[in-house]
């Protein structure tokens, strides 16, 4: 078995399970942080430690980072929260069609609400300018949402040129930063961002635990989404999971550790893979090869149904498009916003490499893929016809 | 050589999984096999396309597909039934025996009405002087 579907989910680091296991101890360890004796202090501590190192990471305050359940709970808390606190009516959002379907489907329930949505279609490389955001912008925008870095083809969006602009005009911006975490340099407080969503289980922490970042100054005022109770400043009721918590607060540590050193392994592997790959005649590079996060390659069969694919490898872990829809085996949304047509779209792979990813590993991932694209070409008679 | 994938991992029926991870009739006809008729069904359009070829002088067959596993099994299993069974019997093969031998569930019914259609238009492509060579 080779595991890349890394953007998909990454497996929990060693030293993140050390620091958690402590946590799930029945006898010293349990309390709940929220209790004012012993045990919930220390639990609240623990809490606290974890929430500075996400913080460090992002280049933020701690006091402006909210626990969630995961990015898909700080997308709803962050749009939702923002819009629902200045009221709908009337309100206007721009956002993209390749976000993740956790911000999609959250501005599809809020249009029927009334908000009014704009989806911007990516480039051809792939990625949404800064212009595009400008251009959409209407006086009655209330807020721009927006990936750092895009799940499918590693496309780095120019996040820090554009949050500078939005915040000149008074437009709330909220980042999807889940696969921007931990690889790409981020600095909230040099980069004007309102909102930023991250997780835990992107980062080899675990799963269950995200966090929602909450710009204080200018403050971004957000109504709560889960009531009772008061947590998080009342933006987030409910007891805090203290060993996840500690787990994530770990992960993002480790990440900020290795970032420098990793991005260039990482990219270094993912052009291994792509020149391994290139043996094959009419493939396609859906991933920028600049402006891309180092770990991620999505590439286009042409040739090589998709489902007929995916079982040719069963040993390979990779994702066809998005790992979140992939069950409906319908062709990338994403892709097909780049302007891939359904066949090519429905015969990407995404191959994403990490922390634990060898370059034995890359090269033997290769082999199995253009073994198997060779043989359904092999078989196929559109592939005879197009020789 | 390319290997074949061992595991079914995504639960295809074993009959299509067995013909899947390794069909024996895919490919073409040789180049100077005489008297070669083909057809097809599908097409690109509809992202899945099944072509039968059959030598009516030597009575081999050979299937090309693109689709599915469950494509590709279908075209397997017909070219070894053009192989293995006297015209009157394969050409009168339908969709409902392809779908219960090769056990296809109900979303992917299509793949074995392809194969019905496919071997229609094989089976009219055979000139009346060579039926009984295939038979």
């Amino acid at each position: 078995m080779i595991y890349l579907d890394y953007a998909a989910t990454t497996p929990l680091d060693p030293r993140v399970r050390d620091a958690m296991l402590p946590w799930l101890d029945a006898e010293t360890h349990f309390g709940n942080p929220a209790s004012d004796h012993a045990m919930g202090r220390s639990a609240r501590a623990a809490v606290e430690q974890a929430r500075t190192e996400v913080a460090a990471l992002l280049g933020c305050g701690p006091d402006e980072i909210v626990w969630t359940s995961g990015a898909t709970e700080s997308n709803n808390l962050a749009i939702k929260g923002a819009l629902e606190f200045r009221g709908l009516q009337g309100a206007h959002l721009v956002t993209s069609r390749i976000e993740h379907k956790a911000v999609l489907d959250t501005c599809r329930y809020l249009e029927t609400q009334g908000l009014r949505v704009t989806y911007l279609t990516p480039q051809a490389d792939g990625l949404i300018a800064a212009e595009q955001v400008l251009a959409a912008l209407r006086p009655e925008t209330a807020m721009v949402s927006l990936m750092w870095v895009n799940n499918e083809t590693g496309a780095i969006n120019p996040v820090a040129a554009l949050a500078s602009q939005l915040r000149e005009r008074g437009v709330l911006f909220h980042v999807d930063a889940v696969q921007a975490a931990g690889k790409l340099a981020i600095d909230l407080a040099q980069t004007p961002i309102d909102l930023l969503s991250v997780s835990g289980h992107k980062l080899y922490g675990p799963k269950g635990i995200g966090a929602l970042f909450v710009r204080k100054r200018p403050r971004a005022r957000l109504a709560p989404q889960i009531h009772g109770g008061g947590h998080e400043q009342g933006m987030r009721s409910g007891t805090l999971a203290t060993q996840q918590i500690v787990g994530c607060g770990m992960a993002f540590r480790l990440a900020g550790e290795a970032m420098a050193d990793e991005a260039h392994r990482l990219l270094a592997l993912r052009e291994r893979l792509w020149t391994a790959l290139q043996v094959l005649p009419r493939i396609y590079r859906n991933s920028p090869a600049e402006a891309g996060v180092p770990g991620i390659l999505n590439v286009s069969f042409d040739g090589a149904e998709g489902e007929s694919l995916r079982a040719m490898l069963p040993a390979l872990m990779v994702s066809s498009g998005s790992a979140c829809s992939s069950a409906t085996r319908e062709p990338s949304y994403v892709l097909r916003a780049l302007g891939r047509d359904d066949e090519l779209a429905g015969s990407s792979l995404r191959l994403s490499m990490g922390r634990f990813t060898t370059s034995a590993q890359v090269d033997a991932a290769a082999a199995q893929v253009v073994e198997a694209v060779t043989r359904l070409r092999a078989w196929s008679p559109l592939w005879d016809a197009a020789a | 050589m390319i290997a074949e994938p061992t595991v079914n991992v995504f639960g295809y029926p074993a009959p299509v999984w067995q013909r899947f991870r390794a069909p024996r009739h895919a490919g073409r006809l040789p180049a100077d096999a005489i008297g070669v008729v083909e057809a097809q069904a599908g097409s690109a359009a509809a992202r899945t396309m099944l072509r039968l070829q059959l030598a009516p002088g030597t009575g081999q067959a050979r299937f090309q597909a693109y689709g599915c596993p469950v494509t590709i099994a279908v075209g397997e299993w017909l070219a070894e039934q053009i192989e293995r069974r006297p015209f009157v019997e394969w050409s009168r093969i339908e969709a409902s025996e392809i779908r219960e031998v090769l056990e296809i569930p109900e979303d992917k019914l299509h793949c074995a009405l392809m194969g019905e259609d496919s071997l229609r238009a094989l089976a009219q492509q055979i000139p009346p002087s060579d039926v009984s060579k295939t038979s």
